[in-house]
C-alpha cells in the first residue's frame, strides 16, 4: 500500500508547492497510472514514494508517506530500494557496465547476495521479462525496446514490492510499449507486484489502469482513484474516452474494445464516413515542383544497412508524416539530409541544386533541423540570444526585431529575456524551433516532437506547424505518434529496415500497414475518420438526416444497455 | 561458454602485469631507440587485439594523437628549456620562459618524452580494450569496492563525454556554426560542462535509487576514515622529520606506523566490506605462461635498476647529443611484452595441428 496524507511538497521554503494536498491510497498489486501536464508534478510524486525527494532533491515535505509501512522521507532512498524499484526515462543514462548479465549481476553483488542466487535471480528475472536470450548481450547493441526492459531487470532483481517507472515507453514504437505495458500488467497480477507508471500517452495505457493518479498543476490537489471517475474530470483524454464523454456514456470507454462496445450499443457502429482527400497531395505534374529530394540514397554503419535506396520528395506548403518501428532508419533519414550521416550512394537536391556535399553548417541555413532532445540546441543565456545567435552563425544581420515577432508567433514573447534552459519542456521545444526557424528556411525537420509533451503543448505545436506549412513551408516529421500523424499529416511514408515501403494519404498508408493504428480508425474500420471533431460531426449529420426524431431516438437509445435520455436533445 | 570468456581470452591479472610492465619500461628510460622498441611492440599487441574480455578488442587506436604527441613534445621542450651545445637558433628578446638559444638536445629530449607518452597512451588504450570494468572492480581488495566502482563510473563517463561532444559538435553546425575559429570552438565548452553536470546528476540519482553501497553506509566509517587520516599523518611526518634533523631511524618509525596503520585498515574494511562476486574468472596454466613472460622483464628491471642501480637503460641528450646506445640484448628483453600475443599464437597453433 502507498498512502499520501495530505501531502504537499515545494522544492524550495516560500516558492510554489509542486504537490498539494495529496491525499489517496494506492492499493498493493495494481497497475497505477500517474498523468497530469507537464510541469505539474508527475516525477516529484514518484521520486516521493522512494525518497529521492527530497533526500537527493532537497526541499519541504509536509504531510504523511506511508509505503509499506515506511516512510521514506524519513528513512531515505537507499533504505527504500529494498521496497521500492525505480526505473529512470531514458534507461542509456542507467547503465554502469556494459553487458547484460553483469550489469543486473552488478546491483546483486552490491546486495551482497551470494552468488548461486545471483545467478537464479538473474535467470528468473530475464525469463519473467521474456529477455533470457539477451543475457550475453552488449547493451549497446540492444534496440531501444530490448533496452527498457534490461533497465526494468535491472531493479526487477532486486524483488521489490513496488515498481515505479518514469515515461518508460516515452522513445519506443507503438508495438514496444505494448509489449512492455501487457509485462507489467503481468507482472502486477502474477507477483502482486504494485505498478505506478508516469506518462503522458494515456491511449497507450489507460486499458491497462486499475487506479489513475491526476495532477492537475497550478497548486491544485491531485485527483485520484477509478480511472473512469477521474478521467470525467478531466480535460484531456485519448479519442475514445473523448467519444464516451460527449456522448455522455457512463461508466466511460477506456479501450478500443470498449468504445466499439459502446457504439454498438448506441447503434453507431456502422457509421459512415466519406473523408476529404488530402488537400495538399501532389499531382503528378507537380512532381517536378519538389523544394527536397532524395535519390536513391543509402547510409551504412558498419555492417548494418540503414537506409537503401531511399527516393522521397518534400513538396512546399505540405506536411509529411514519416513512421516506422524503432531501429526502421527513420532518424538517419533526416540526419543524411543534414550531412549529419554519410551516404553510401545517392543524392539530395535541394531545390534542383545538388547538395550532397554541401557541408551541414551551410545546409542547415535553408533546412531546419529540431532533434529529439530540443536541449542541444540550447547555448545561449537568453531566449532572444538564442535566435540571434543562429544569424550570426549564418553571416546574417541581427534583425531584433524579426526575432521579436517569431517569439510572438511561438507564443515565447514573455520570455525573450529568460534563460532557454529554465523553461518548461514544451517551451524549450518553441526556443529550439525559433532558433532553427529565424532563418526562414525552405524545409523544416522534425524528429519526435511529441516525446514528453502534454496534449496542450502537441496540440499547440501542431497548429504552429500548419501555421508554418501554410506559408510555404515544407515539414517532415519523424513520430511514433499516431493520434498526432493522423491529425497532422498531408502524407505519410513508413519505413522498415531501412526501405520506404508506402507513401500516401495518412488514412490510407496507416490502415494498409502493420503498425498499430490510431484508436479512431480502431474504432472505424476504413471510414477514414481523423479527428473526434470529424466523428462527431457525421453523427449530427447522420442524424439530422433523420426525418422522424423519434425514429433517431430509437436508433441511439435502441441498444444501449442503461435508460438513459437520448442523445444530442 | 559465454561470450567473452573464449579460450583466445587472458585474465585481467595477465593485463594489468602487462600494463605495469609497459609503465615500468617507459618510466626508466629516455632512449629512443629503446622506446621505438617497446613502441613497437605495444603496437603489435594493439594490431593483434581479441585477446581479452570485449569483443572490440581491436578496435583502432587513433594513431594521429601519437604522431602529434611527439613533435608537440619537441617543440614544447625547445622552446622552454634552453640547454644543450648544439643551437638552432636564439629566439630574441627577453620573452620569460621563452628567449634563448633554442637547442636539437632539447629538441631531442621532448620528442622523446612525446613518445612515452605515445607509448603510455597506446597501452593504456590496449589495456581498456582487453580488460572489462567487471573484471577490473574485481581485481581489487574489497576495502577498495567503493573507490573502484566510483573509479570505474568515471570510466564509463568518457564514452558518454565523447558521444556528448559529438551531439554538441552536430547541434552547433545545425545552428550554422561551423566550428572553424577557436572562438567558435569554445562554443562547445559551456553545453558540455552543463550536460556533464545533468549525466553526472542522473547517474547518481540512479545509483542512489538502486541502494547503492548501502551495506557500506552502515559499518563503522567515520572511524576507519580517522585511522586512514591518522596513517596520512604519521607518514607526512616522517618525511618532515628529514627536515627537522631527527635521526633516521625516528623517520622510519614514522613511516612503519604508517604502514601499519594503513594495513589494518585496508583488512579491517575489507572484512566488513559486504558485497559478493558473481562470476570469476578462471586462472589458467596460458593466463600464468603469459603473466610469467612479462613478470620476467618486470622482475629484471627492478632489479637491475633499483637494486643494483646500473645505468642499463639510461641516455639523456644533454649537454652534448650523440647517438643513444643500444643493446640487442636489452631490446630483445623488451620483447617480454609481446607474451600474450606469443601464447595465444602458440595455443592457437597448437589446436590446429
Amino acid at each position: 500500500m502507498i498512502r499520501f496524507h495530505n501531502v504537499s511538497f515545494s522544492y524550495s521554503p516560500g516558492q510554489r508547492w509542486v504537490i498539494r494536498g495529496a491525499n489517496f491510497a494506492i492499493p498493493p498489486g495494481i497497475f497505477c497510472l500517474v498523468c497530469g501536464a507537464s510541469g505539474s508534478g508527475k516525477s516529484t510524486l514518484l521520486r516521493l514514494i522512494n525518497g529521492l525527494v527530497p533526500h537527493f532533491s532537497g526541499g519541504v515535505v509536509e504531510g504523511e508517506i506511508d509505503v509499506q509501512g515506511v516512510n521514506p522521507v524519513k528513512v531515505g532512498p537507499e533504505q527504500m530500494s529494498r521496497q521500492v524499484g525505480f526505473v529512470f526515462q531514458d534507461p542509456e543514462t542507467q547503465f554502469i557496465l556494459d553487458r547484460v548479465e553483469d550489469e543486473i549481476a552488478f546491483n546483486l553483488e552490491n546486495a551482497a547476495l551470494p552468488p548461486p542466487q545471483i545467478a537464479r535471480r538473474i535467470t528468473d528475472t530475464l525469463q519473467a521479462l521474456g529477455i533470457l536470450h539477451l543475457r550475453q548481450r552488449r547493451l549497446e547493441s540492444l534496440a531501444g525496446g530490448e533496452k527498457q526492459k534490461v533497465a526494468i531487470a535491472t531493479v526487477l532483481s532486486l524483488a521489490p514490492s513496488i515498481l515505479v517507472l518514469d515515461e518508460p515507453t516515452s522513445q519506443l514504437d507503438g508495438g514496444s510499449a505494448e509489449e512492455i505495458l501487457t509485462l507489467m500488467q503481468n507482472l502486477a497480477r502474477q507477483r502482486k507486484l504494485t505498478i505506478v507508471i508516469a506518462e503522458h500517452r494515456l491511449d497507450r495505457l489507460l486499458h491497462f489502469t486499475d487506479y489513475l493518479v491526476y495532477l492537475p498543476g497550478e497548486e491544485q490537489p491531485p485527483l485520484a482513484g477509478d480511472p473512469r471517475q477521474v478521467l470525467l474530470q478531466m480535460e484531456f483524454a485519448p479519442p475514445v474516452v473523448q467519444l464516451g464523454k460527449r456522448l455522455g456514456v457512463q461508466p466511460l470507454p477506456l479501450s478500443v474494445a470498449e468504445g466499439r462496445r459502446m457504439l454498438w450499443n448506441l447503434g453507431l457502429d456502422h457509421l459512415t464516413h466519406r473523408p476529404n482527400p488530402s488537400q495538399n497531395w501532389p499531382t503528378k505534374g507537380e512532381a517536378s515542383q519538389a523544394v527536397l529530394s532524395l535519390e536513391k540514397v543509402s547510409v551504412v554503419f558498419g555492417k548494418t544497412q540503414a537506409l537503401s535506396n531511399v527516393s522521397l520528395q518534400l513538396y512546399a506548403s505540405q506536411i509529411l508524416c514519416l513512421m516506422g518501428s524503432n531501429g526502421a532508419g527513420k532518424t538517419t533519414l533526416l540526419r543524411a539530409i543534414l550531412g549529419l550521416a554519410p551516404l553510401q550512394e545517392g543524392r539530395i537536391r535541394l531545390l534542383s541544386e545538388d547538395i550532397t556535399a554541401l557541408p551541414t553548417w551551410k545546409r542547415s541555413r535553408l533546412i531546419g533541423y529540431l532533434p529529439q532532445d530540443p536541449n542541444a540546441l540550447l547555448f545561449s543565456e537568453t531566449v532572444l540570444q538564442e535566435l540571434l545567435l543562429t544569424l550570426r552563425n549564418h553571416a546574417l544581420p541581427e534583425a531584433v526585431e524579426k526575432a521579436a515577432s517569431l517569439l510572438e508567433k511561438l507564443g515565447l514573447a514573455n520570455h525573450a529575456e529568460r534563460y532557454p534552459r529554465d523553461l518548461s519542456v514544451g517551451e524549450r521545444q518553441r526556443v529550439a524551433l525559433g532558433a532553427i526557424l529565424i532563418t526562414e528556411p525552405l524545409v523544416l525537420l522534425l524528429d519526435e516532437p511529441t516525446r514528453g509533451l502534454d496534449e496542450r503543448a502537441k496540440s499547440r505545436l501542431g497548429d504552429l506547424l500548419r501555421h508554418f506549412r501554410d506559408r510555404g513551408m515544407a515539414i517532415l516529421v519523424v513520430t511514433h505518434d499516431v493520434e498526432f500523424a493522423l491529425n497532422l499529416a498531408d502524407r505519410l511514408c513508413i519505413l522498415e529496415h531501412g526501405r520506404l515501403v508506402a507513401d500516401g494519404a495518412p488514412v490510407e498508408v496507416m490502415q494498409a500497414s502493420k503498425m498499430p493504428l490510431a484508436q479512431i480508425q480502431q474504432l472505424f474500420p476504413n471510414q477514414g475518420f481523423r479527428s473526434i471533431d470529424e466523428v462527431w460531426q457525421a453523427m449530427s449529420e447522420a442524424l439530422s438526416r433523420m426525418p422522424d426524431k423519434s425514429d433517431r431516438r430509437a436508433l441511439l437509445v435502441c441498444r444501449s444497455d442503461d435508460n438513459r435520455p437520448p442523445l444530442l436533445e | 561458454m559465454p561470450e567473452g570468456h573464449t579460450p583466445t581470452h587472458f585474465h585481467a591479472w595477465v593485463w594489468l602485469t602487462w600494463m605495469t610492465t609497459i609503465l615500468l619500461c617507459v618510466s626508466l628510460t629516455r632512449n629512443p631507440l629503446y622506446l621505438v622498441v617497446i613502441w613497437l611492440c605495444v603496437a603489435i599487441v594493439h594490431a593483434a587485439g581479441g585477446m581479452g574480455e570485449l569483443a572490440g578488442g581491436n578496435a583502432p587506436f587513433p594513431f594521429w594523437l601519437s604522431l602529434m604527441v611527439v613533435p608537440l613534445g619537441a617543440i614544447f621542450n625547445a622552446f622552454t628549456v634552453h640547454m644543450g651545445e648544439r643551437v638552432i637558433f636564439i629566439f630574441p628578446g627577453q620573452l620569460p620562459l621563452l628567449s634563448g638559444k633554442i637547442t636539437w638536445e632539447a629538441v631531442v629530449y621532448g620528442a622523446t618524452n612525446g613518445l612515452a607518452l605515445s607509448v603510455i597512451l597506446l597501452a593504456f588504450w590496449v589495456f581498456n580494450r582487453n580488460v572489462s570494468i567487471p573484471s577490473f572492480l574485481r581485481m581489487l581488495p574489497r576495502a577498495f569496492h567503493s573507490v573502484a566502482i566510483v573509479g570505474s563510473i568515471a570510466i564509463t563517463f568518457v564514452p558518454l563525454l565523447q558521444r556528448e561532444v559529438q551531439q554538441i559538435q552536430e547541434a552547433q553546425a545545425i545552428r550554422g556554426n561551423n566550428l572553424s575559429g577557436l572562438r567558435n570552438k569554445l562554443a562547445l565548452l559551456l553545453p558540455l560542462l552543463v550536460s556533464s553536470l545533468e549525466h553526472a546528476f542522473q547517474l547518481a540519482e540512479v545509483m542512489t535509487a538502486r541502494g547503492f553501497l548501502q551495506s557500506s553506509a552502515a559499518s563503522n566509517q567515520t572511524l576507519w576514515r580517522g585511522a586512514f587520516l591518522g596513517g596520512f599523518g604519521l607518514l607526512l611526518s616522517g618525511w618532515l622529520s628529514r627536515f627537522w634533523g631527527l635521526p633516521g631511524w625516528a623517520a622510519n618509525l614514522l613511516f612503519g606506523g604508517a604502514v601499519a596503520i594503513f594495513a589494518i585498515v585496508v583488512l579491517a574494511t575489507t572484512r566488513k566490506a559486504r558485497y559478493t562476486v558473481y562470476r570469476s574468472t578462471p586462472f589458467r596454466l596460458r593466463d600464468a605462461i603469459a603473466l610469467s613472460g612479462c613478470a620476467f622483464l618486470l622482475s629484471f628491471l627492478i632489479f637491475q635498476s633499483f637494486i643494483l642501480s646500473a645505468p642499463l637503460l639510461a641516455y639523456t641528450p644533454y649537454p652534448v647529443l650523440k647517438l643513444p646506445p643500444f643493446e640487442p640484448w636489452v631490446a630483445g628483453l623488451f620483447l617480454g611484452t609481446l607474451s600474450p600475443l606469443l601464447v595465444a599464437a602458440f595455443q592457437k597453433h597448437d589446436s590446429f595441428s
